[in-house]
């Protein structure tokens, strides 16, 4: 999946800036919320809100100029085709992090890390390949399997002395 | 010096100089895995150590990993680090023609220069700017942070300095979550509790660099051509090599150490520029054909780049990169107090961090030259097993810091957000320069403004923060196009008359 360019890029900046912009004012918006403890006796010029205040504003007007300049050139070029595949590829990664990130605190690390390396290897690893080479990768896939799921944690935790989840 | 030198001079120190360094050499290696994303993951390795080995560790890694990166950029076409990109531009074209162990040699002395020039200036300019900052005040800190963030901006984001800046905001933005220092007031929290605590710089880090690499990698399946190195190797030719090109090296080193020392920046745009100012010399009429010349100038630079970034980051605590901007959050855990009284605090603490730079560049070079072919084998490894072992790093990093699950959640949030800005092409360094600098420049902020209200004229006398303030207008301005366009039509009027 590569950075994107030309009318793709400009089309995404129309929407990002959008969003930035109406981020700016949400946080405008907090930031006039926020207390002056005038009645504590205290400067308002110290007011918590005061510097959220100016990214807020910040944030409003570095979106308008994207929204402003995606819209009055939308961009040369074809139009590019979607690479499925890659598209594919990080979702399924980002399905495994997910997965491991909600279970951190509830399984076992090693058991955890272990089976993501598996997850890992098992989705993204190419499997189609002639039986010669099929036992070399699954004893691979074991090594880095066992170095993950034991040797890892087992340096952390013993020798740089880190707790684990 | 010397006491700093004998203090260091241990087995210990040997020790981990070379497993450190050796380390960053393998992570700069590998494409997807930047000397940024290291240094985060690394942290969480050094919570045991001594201050003094845990910020060796770290400088040593990160001196590896910025001249790793430059062997798979010869070798492979594939810059390890965004700081090797210009070195691939010559590196590769020498490796295909048959001088691969030739162009590996040259940037290996031409980062050993950049690196001890770096030395050499961390211990001259260190005292001078630590000087010149003990007459900072809180207008002259909030308008560096401001200048810090739309300089990072701009230089990281050359095409679009808007996505910079909205990249620093936003970074500002997270830096505000949580309990603010003045009246201890909880912002932006909605009444959450782990909110409440703030966003931790570690674990954004982590998801910034590491998470989001690792998807961007998954995503591509590159891969390129591997260049062999089988003519013979001969120093003395290297050297002979970085004689001719004496006016480069000079050149490329101050521009280095000039980059290194703006906050945010990095080695990336110090071998960008360098590479740049070289194409616009006599010898860069050979440039992109495999020129020694090119390659000297961009490694050169961006070896000279990371003490630079170390200086402020020391001296103002204020990161010049954002490698430098992890060894700042590393200084702070291991309660090594960055800033102006560094020098007043803890003078022997620069002077180490002098030695180690030496220390590390000495092993750099040594190593490179031994270990490099054996070295590109691991560039054989599938990706698909290494994301793992990576992954369950990212994980064990941030969770490592405080023992807060959270702190892992915001680890995958800010890995996701730094793919989809990747995608969209915005920088991440100002973001990470925003989260650290968002403190203070608030701080700051509040403090000037009660005493502009006393007295307006005081900011008319400070003319550090008169020049910082212009130099953000001017920032600012410069990218405008209309009034890029008017000065430069003015200047050419001029240049004409």
């Amino acid at each position: 999946m590569q950075q994107l360019d030309g009318r793709a890029l400009a089309r995404a900046d129309l929407v990002t800036g959008a969003c930035v912009a109406a981020l700016g004012v949400v946080v405008v918006v907090l930031a006039l919320q926020m207390p002056d403890f005038a009645e504590r006796g205290v400067n308002p010029l110290t007011a918590p809100g005061i510097f959220p205040g100016v990214i807020g504003m910040v944030l409003t007007v570095c979106g308008a100029v994207l929204v402003a300049r995606s819209w009055r050139s939308p961009g040369e070029g074809e139009r590019r085709s979607v690479d499925w595949q890659a598209v594919r590829r990080v979702l399924g990664a980002l399905a495994i992090m997910a997965a491991a990130v909600a279970a951190v605190g509830r399984v076992d690390f090693r058991l955890l890390v272990g089976a993501v390396t598996l997850a890992f290897t098992v989705f993204f690893l190419e499997w189609k390949i002639p039986r010669g080479r099929l036992v070399p990768r699954l004893v691979a896939v074991a090594v880095t399997v066992a170095l993950v799921a034991y040797a890892i944690p087992t340096l952390f935790e013993q020798v740089f002395l880190v707790r684990l989840p | 010096m010397i006491d700093s030198f004998l203090e260091l001079a241990t087995p210990t120190t040997a020790f981990n100089v070379v497993w450190a360094t050796f380390g960053g050499m393998v992570i700069g290696l590998l494409p997807g895995l930047t000397a940024t994303m290291g240094l985060a993951l690394m942290t969480s390795l050094t919570y045991g150590m001594g201050s003094q080995q845990a910020i060796l560790v770290l400088i040593c890694l990160y001196i590896g990993s910025i001249y790793g990166g430059s062997r798979s950029a010869i070798l492979l076409n594939i810059p390890g680090t965004p700081a090797n990109a210009a070195t691939a531009m010559e590196g590769y074209p020498m490796a295909m023609s048959g001088r691969a162990s030739h162009a590996l040699g040259v940037s290996t002395v031409a980062s050993l220069v950049g690196s001890l020039f770096g030395a050499l200036c961390l211990y001259l300019l260190a005292p001078v700017l630590a000087e010149l900052a003990l007459g900072f005040g809180s207008f002259e800190y909030f308008f560096l942070g401001v200048f810090g963030i739309l300089i990072a901006g701009t230089m990281t984001s050359l095409e679009d300095p808007v996505k910079g800046w909205i990249s620093g905001f936003f970074g500002l933005l997270v830096a505000m979550i949580g309990l603010e220092a003045i009246h201890a007031y909880e912002r932006l929290s909605f009444g959450q509790l782990q909110l409440a605590g703030g966003i931790a710089l570690i674990p954004a880090m982590v998801g910034a660099f590491g998470v989001s690499e690792l998807l961007t990698s998954i995503a591509s399946r590159r891969s390129g051509d591997v260049a062999t190195t089988r003519e013979p190797f001969r120093l003395s030719g290297q050297l002979r090599e970085m004689a001719s090109s004496w006016v480069t090296t000079i050149r490329a080193c101050f521009i280095g150490i000039a980059i290194g020392i703006i906050p945010g920046v990095g080695e990336d745009v110090a071998a960008w520029i360098s590479y740049a100012a070289g194409r616009r010399s006599r010898r860069g009429r050979d440039y992109g054909k495999g020129s020694s010349d090119g390659l000297i100038a961009a490694e050169t630079a961006n070896s000279a780049a990371l003490p630079g970034a170390i200086i402020p980051a020391l001296t103002l605590a204020v990161p010049g990169s954002a490698p430098a901007a992890v060894l700042l959050a590393a200084m702070f855990i291991h309660n090594v107090r960055p800033g102006p009284l560094i020098m007043i605090e803890n003078p022997d603490f620069v002077a180490s961090v002098v030695w180690i730079v030496v220390f590390g560049s000495i092993v750099m070079a040594v190593l490179g030259l031994l270990v490099t072919r054996p070295l590109v084998a691991i560039l054989k490894i599938p990706k698909e097993y290494l994301t793992p072992v990576i992954f369950a790093l990212c994980i064990i990093g941030p969770y490592a810091l405080s023992q807060r699950l959270f702190d892992v959640h915001v680890m995958l949030a800010f890995g996701v957000l730094g793919f989809l800005m990747r995608l969209m092409r915005y920088p991440m360094a100002p973001l990470i320069l925003g989260i650290i600098l968002g403190g203070m420049i608030d701080q700051n902020l509040r403090r000037a403004l009660v005493l502009f209200e006393r007295d307006p004229t005081d900011l008319l006398v400070r003319p550090i923060a008169m020049t910082l303030a212009f130099l953000c207008c001017a920032t600012i301005l410069a990218a405008i196009p209309g009034v890029r366009a008017f000065v430069a039509g003015r200047f050419g009027r001029i240049g004409t008359a």
